[in-house]
């Protein structure tokens, strides 16, 4: 089950699991948030690399203003993914409860 | 009795008949309706004709399709039959024109021939030869010769003809049912031979600790020469075989029980399987007729060792259903049939190990040669279909799946062929099976499924919680890139689950696929600028990252991906 939707304060919320089954339903939802900025990821269970892709893209595409997305709440499993796929170093990342 | 008194009015020719004649054919009718033998037949028929006809002496001859020629029985008991062809006498050219012939001076007549029209003292003076047909095929010719008038008349042509025509039925009829009993006799034989062979086949099957077997012998109507067997040698070693006789009727069913027989003996003398092998063929050689054989399997059991030792006398393909993996090998004869000849040497018994999980299947060519209505065969794609949902359950419920999945494919087509499976399974060895299997269709809406496989696995073992996402991130990463890159292959995906106290192994298969080694993919430079980042190619590289080891088989069409992750201690 993956749910995304877009909070009080404009940022995006994924619930969840983000994997290949649900990454076209994911970048549909972004692509038509025109200046997205915070993904928050408190509900997000899983993530696999289809949903990593979904984030590159989105990060490509408003990287052309000049500001990133922050994903924010990533919980442990999340976190060691970004790591491995070096998403440290192209996204602002805040652990859980930041 | 005069013409108004018959009772068979409009059985009567359009020629009028002399009433003593009619009279005289409607007797040799009615005692001709009761059985006779066909010998009796004939020499009522000869009898009938001789006195309605009026003359010294009658002969049938009967027409023999597959000789071409006229045949004459009830001679003396041990003369051969009298044998004409159809170019001799007027015997042959009645059989030939199929039309009455009438020879007032048989010494006037050319084509006479005392040899075969019978003038054996040269004293025969007129013959009427009447041509037995039905439906214009040439049954037999009946000659009657010496009428009492000095020649036979054109009234007695008539009566000849109609005679002629009543005997024609009864000969067929005869012929008919002593086709009939000789056939019901066969049936008789065979199914005696049947309860023989019924008979020799094991009443139940075994128990042996950590093993489940079942074994079903499936009698086609008339032909087959299956059999099975299941011997208890010592506490830890069971005997199996599985035979099938070549041939049709009662031959293979006599061979195959005397090929268990003779094995049972051998077992009792402590022959080894080797011995076995080479003793059993010589005698099978000296015995079978030469375009007879019988393939067979021949395996010994050892639950110490999960072993069995085989040899397989022209008979396969065997099945070995590998758990961890979900792949039927499906393995080979090791040897030609038995009973074509002696064997210059026997190599040693090939090995199956059998891990917990796995299932021999010995299985008779009726299973896989069974054909659907359009005539596609059963082959061993449908006995793994059945395999891919039911191996888990008894052997006794797979077997009961595999007959009813045959029926169902057969299409109410009849059994073409003996049906014979034996299926051994070793059995997990703890309570809850340290191996699971499952197969998942090739679509991503499988995720789900395979999700909650991995979690019920993980908290059914209570293993380690946090190993749950990364070892879903690894499988979903292997499996869609399966769905993805083989869109021909048809075959669900087998996933297998397993551990100790160490590792958790988890083994991916795909089947009728191209290969592609996940473990050579190209890195992904995860430290190059977001501008030069590509999404694709980042699962496998996380895959390698995220594996503890990492593992590429590919064979026959089928890729087989194992990877492993650490346990924690306790």
């Amino acid at each position: 089950m993956f749910e995304i939707r877009l909070g009080e304060q404009g940022e995006i919320i994924m619930t969840g699991r983000l994997d290949a089954a649900q990454c076209d339903k994911a970048l549909q939802f972004m692509d038509r948030v025109p200046a997205p900025r915070v993904v928050d990821l408190a509900g997000l269970d899983y993530v696999s690399s289809a949903g990593l892709g979904v984030l590159l893209k989105t990060q490509k595409r408003v990287m052309v203003s000049g500001q990133g997305l922050r994903l924010i709440n990533a919980n442990k499993h999340l976190r060691d993914i970004f790591k491995y796929a070096g998403f440290d170093r192209i996204f602002e990342i805040a652990p859980a409860g930041s | 009795m005069t013409k108004g008194e018959s009772v068979y009015p409009e059985t009567m020719p359009a020629v009028g008949l002399r009433a003593e004649a009619l009279l005289q054919i409607l007797e040799v009718t009615r005692r001709l309706a009761a059985p006779f033998e066909l010998a009796e037949v004939l020499a009522e028929i000869g009898e009938a004709a001789r006195s309605v006809l009026r003359g010294e002496r009658a002969t049938v001859w009967l027409f023999e399709p597959e000789q071409g020629d006229l045949v004459l029985t009830g001679g003396p008991p041990d003369a051969p039959p009298l044998r004409a062809s159809l170019a001799q006498g007027v015997l042959g050219l009645t059989a030939r024109s199929r039309q009455v012939i009438n020879v007032p001076d048989c010494r006037l007549e050319p084509v006479f021939d005392p040899a075969v029209d019978l003038d054996v003292d040269n004293d025969v003076r007129c013959m009427l030869s009447v041509p037995l047909v039905e439906r214009s095929q040439l049954v037999g010719v009946l000659q009657v010769v010496d009428s009492e008038n000095g020649s036979f008349s054109t009234e007695d042509e008539c009566v000849a003809e109609t005679l002629a025509a009543q005997c024609v039925v009864f000969i067929q009829r005869e012929r008919m049912s002593s086709s009939l009993a000789a056939a019901e006799k066969l049936d008789r034989e065979i199914k005696l031979a049947r309860e023989i062979q019924m008979s020799s086949l094991p009443s139940e099957m075994p128990r042996l600790a950590g093993y489940d077997m079942a074994g079903q012998f499936c009698p086609a109507d008339q032909t087959g020469g299956d059999t099975f067997d299941v011997v208890t040698l010592d506490e830890r070693r069971l005997f199996l075989l599985l035979g099938d006789a070549s041939g049709h009727g009662i031959g293979p069913a006599l061979s195959a029980t005397q090929m268990t027989g003779m094995l049972r003996v051998a077992l009792r003398l402590g022959a080894d399987l080797d011995a076995m092998l080479a003793q059993v063929n010589n005698q099978l050689v000296e015995d079978l007729p030469e375009e007879h054989f019988v393939t067979a399997f021949l395996g010994v059991l050892d639950t110490d060792l999960h072993r069995v030792g085989y040899h397989s006398a022209g008979q396969g393909p065997l099945l070995h259903f590998q758990a961890a993996t979900g792949v039927c090998r499906w393995l080979p004869p090791t040897t030609f049939p038995l009973g074509f000849m002696k064997f210059p040497q026997v190599d040693a018994p090939r090995q199956i190990e059998l891990a917990p999980g796995d299932i021999l299947g010995l299985i008779s060519d009726g299973v896989f040669e069974c054909e659907d209505p359009a005539g596609q065969m059963f082959g061993t794609e449908g006995v793994e279909r059945v395999l891919r949902t039911s191996h888990e359950g008894s052997m006794s419920d797979l077997l009961a799946r595999l007959l009813q999945a045959l029926h169902l494919f057969a299409g109410g087509r009849p059994q073409a062929d003996d049906i014979t499976v034996v299926l051994l399974a070793r059995r997990g060895e703890t309570a809850g099976r340290t191996t699971v299997q499952r197969y998942f269709p090739r679509s991503l809406d499988s995720l789900d499924g395979i999700f909650q496989f991995v979690g019920d696995f993980i908290a059914a073992r209570s293993l380690d919680a946090d190993l749950r996402m990364p070892v879903c991130f690894i499988i979903e990463e292997l499996f869609t890139n399966f769905v993805k890159y083989n869109a021909e292959s048809t075959h669900d995906i087998s996933l297998s689950l397993g551990h100790t106290p160490e590792q958790l192994t988890v083994c991916i298969t795909a089947f009728d696929v191209g290969s592609f080694d996940v473990t050579r993919a190209p890195t992904v430079d995860t430290i190059r600028p977001l501008s030069e980042r590509q999404a694709g190619g980042l699962g496998l590289h996380l895959v390698q990252q995220m594996a503890d080891t990492l593992q590429y088989e590919y064979a026959e069409r089928r890729s087989t991906i194992t990877f492993t992750k650490a346990l924690e201690a306790g």
